[in-house]
């Protein structure tokens, strides 16, 4: 059990800085969800974590311990690959025993970890198969069980569940947060994958361009985006943007009008609005709403109890979020009043892209 | 369907069908006709014409149970066993090199092979005075040596491929599972390429097996192999062409085996990662 601390840490590969100037506490039995869209350097980061790579410059620790320069077999860590990286010529008792052998854990202590291990993950009838006679799933469950075995420090999880069919990669996810409340490690965890990142994570880290662009709860993340691209990344559909100017305290674009209590000089704006806070007149309690502004259907998708419904407004496609209930008030083609929820409402400098509070 | 097109679809397939069989007949018939020499009594060996004869073991008899020929048999099995060991040792992890590490650039990844387009004859001299200088002329060694020259390069170019087909992930989840580089390529990586191992092993083999050239020059007294022991039937006295028969076939057979064990993966070897630059 640790915690995980990086410091300045910088790494290049050729020219180009995948990771620049990081520096990250992942607190003790956490469990930290690196999250961003593929080539933001979150792998990277986890590989650094991992020893796979090597660093360009700064610090990692360990607990107490530096391991900046300790070889991966020397940092207590464990790892579940996206493609599993089963050993295809060993069995599933195999698989799992293969880091124990390397500590020259005696025999019998072997035996007994790798049949806990199994019984924890329902694996224990498989493990005289060999990997290609498992499925996606099972393959799954041995290399989870790979990495609990060991007792290690830290987990780290590069997008384990990935090449999960859905219904799976949830059942999956429930399982794998079980296992960390059981064994208490830290624990970090690599997804592309937003709502994975909302669901899983103590901690969420949303990463860009190699910089973190946030860190926080999914609550802190979700409610309170620091700047326009955590806005635009988390959530789905995705946050609504317009753009406009902020005037003496009221949001203005073209026909839009609407009152914010934010001060400041003028300058130019985004306006942040979340599908589900996009409604229908008289659906909000009527201190929140915003004044009903008029937008056309264009078109209607019902998922059961809600609909995403898209919107022409001044002449900017936005999403809605409406329950299936209200439909009845929406005709495609036509037109209707919205209104947003005041408290809801995201700020942000267009220059910047940073928070307006 | 229509029945024009069936009756198309038939036409083309019998004719395909045809070509091949012709082609394969053409293929077949040395080896058909060296088995009847083997096979003919001394005094019809010299007379190809004749097809119908009472088959005779003399040839076999005399070859395999009083001449040299088995013992010749042995030193090209050990020739080619221990060259292949010493390519297997050395190409494996040069082959590993190159996949991960572009070791040299894809330049040097091609030039491996440049061995294998020189002539022989470029080489032998060279080869031929250090072995004098060394005194292993006409020893296995001197062979051995050779043989690796065009066995070491094709077998590592042959493995590239399969190495490159290993997932990254493999090494390094046995290196976070405390395992040191050099342990996860052996304990975790060269397993996985076991039948790439075994394929260029036999590959390299059969390379070593069928050379006359450098064996005949370097070891071609008392420690011939056994190609050049056939060409030997090859006397003042003119050709033994029935014991030679005999001899082909024996020499020949190992080799079918094992092209027939191999088949599927030479193609996929001699591609050798030329798809990754």
């Amino acid at each position: 059990m640790a915690e995980i601390r990086l410091e300045h840490v910088v790494k290049r590969f050729g020219d180009v800085e995948a990771v620049k100037d990081l520096s990250l506490t992942i607190a003790d039995g956490s469990f930290t969800v690196l999250v961003g869209p593929s080539g933001c350097g979150k792998t990277t980061t986890l590989r650094l974590i991992a020893g796979l790579e090597t660093i360009t410059s700064g610090h990692i620790f360990i607990g107490d311990q530096d391991v900046t320069h300790l070889e991966p077999k020397d940092r207590n860590v464990a790892m579940v690959f996206q493609n599993y990286a089963l050993y295809p010529h060993l069995t599933v008792w195999e698989n799992i025993a293969f880091g124990l052998m390397a500590r020259k854990v005696p025999k019998p202590e072997i035996e007994q970890r790798v049949q806990r291990a199994a019984a924890m993950l329902g694996i224990g009838n498989l493990l005289k198969r060999k990997p290609r006679q498992l499925s996606g799933g099972q393959q799954q469950r041995v290399a989870i069980g790979r990495a609990i075995v060991r007792n290690p420090n830290v987990f780290l999880f590069d997008e384990p569940l990935s090449n999960l069919d859905a219904k799976l990669r949830v059942e999956m996810r429930t399982e794998l947060l079980k296992l960390h409340r059981e064994l208490g490690s830290t624990a970090v965890y690599v997804t592309h994958d937003q709502e994975e990142a909302m669901t899983m994570g103590d901690v969420i880290v949303v990463m860009e361009g190699g910089v973190i662009q946030q860190k926080g709860t999914p609550r802190e993340i979700y409610f309170h985006p620091r700047n326009r691209f955590v806005a635009g990344f988390i959530g789905s559909p995705a946050m609504n943007m317009l753009a406009g100017r902020l005037r003496q305290g009221e949001f203005v674009s073209d026909a839009l009008r609407i009152p914010l209590e934010v001060a400041g000089p003028e300058r130019d704006v985004i306006l942040g609005i979340r599908p589900e806070d996009v409604q229908l007149p008289g659906v909000l309690p009527p201190e929140r709403e915003t004044p009903p502004v008029t937008a056309t259907v264009e078109v209607i998708e019902l998922l059961g109890a809600r609909a995403i419904v898209t919107l022409l407004l001044n002449g900017q496609e936005i999403r809605a979020v409406i329950e299936e209930r209200h439909l009845e008030r929406l005709q495609e083609g036509e037109e209707t009043q919205v209104v947003f929820d005041r408290e809801r409402l995201h700020l942000f400098d267009a220059q910047s892209g940073e928070r307006l509070e | 369907m229509n029945p024009s097109y069936r009756l198309r679809r038939l036409l083309t397939e019998s004719s395909a069908l045809l070509i091949l069989l012709v082609a394969l007949l053409v293929v077949l018939f040395p080896y058909f006709w060296i088995l009847l020499a083997s096979l003919k009594p001394v005094d019809l060996v010299s007379r190809p014409d004749v097809w119908l004869f009472s088959p005779s073991a003399f040839n076999w008899e005399e070859v395999l149970l009083r001449s040299d020929v088995p013992r010749f048999m042995l030193n090209s099995l050990m020739v080619g066993v221990v060259t292949v060991a010493v390519a297997l040792i050395t190409g494996a992890p040069a082959a590993y090199s190159f996949s991960r590490f572009n070791t040299g650039g894809g330049l040097a990844r091609f030039s491996i092979l440049a061995a294998e387009m020189m002539p022989p004859a470029v080489l032998i001299v060279p080869l031929f005075l250090l072995m004098f200088r060394l005194a292993l002329l006409d020893t296995p060694v001197a062979t051995i040596a050779a043989h690796l020259t065009f066995v070491i390069p094709v077998v590592t170019w042959f493995l590239i491929g399969f190495f490159d087909e290993v997932p990254r992930e493999l090494e390094e989840q046995a290196m976070v599972d405390g395992y040191t580089r050099f342990q996860a390529f052996y304990k975790v990586v060269l397993p996985t390429v076991r039948p790439g191992l075994a394929a260029a092993g036999i590959f390299g083999f059969v390379l070593s097996w069928n050379d006359m050239f450098y064996a005949l020059i370097l070891s071609g007294g008392r420690n011939k192999t056994l190609p050049v022991a056939i060409a030997g039937f090859w006397t003042f006295r003119g050709i033994e062409m029935g014991k030679m028969a005999v001899a082909i076939l024996v020499a020949i057979v190992p080799v079918l085996l094992a092209s027939f064990f191999v088949q599927k993966y030479l193609v996929k070897g001699l591609g050798g990662g030329a798809v990754k630059f």
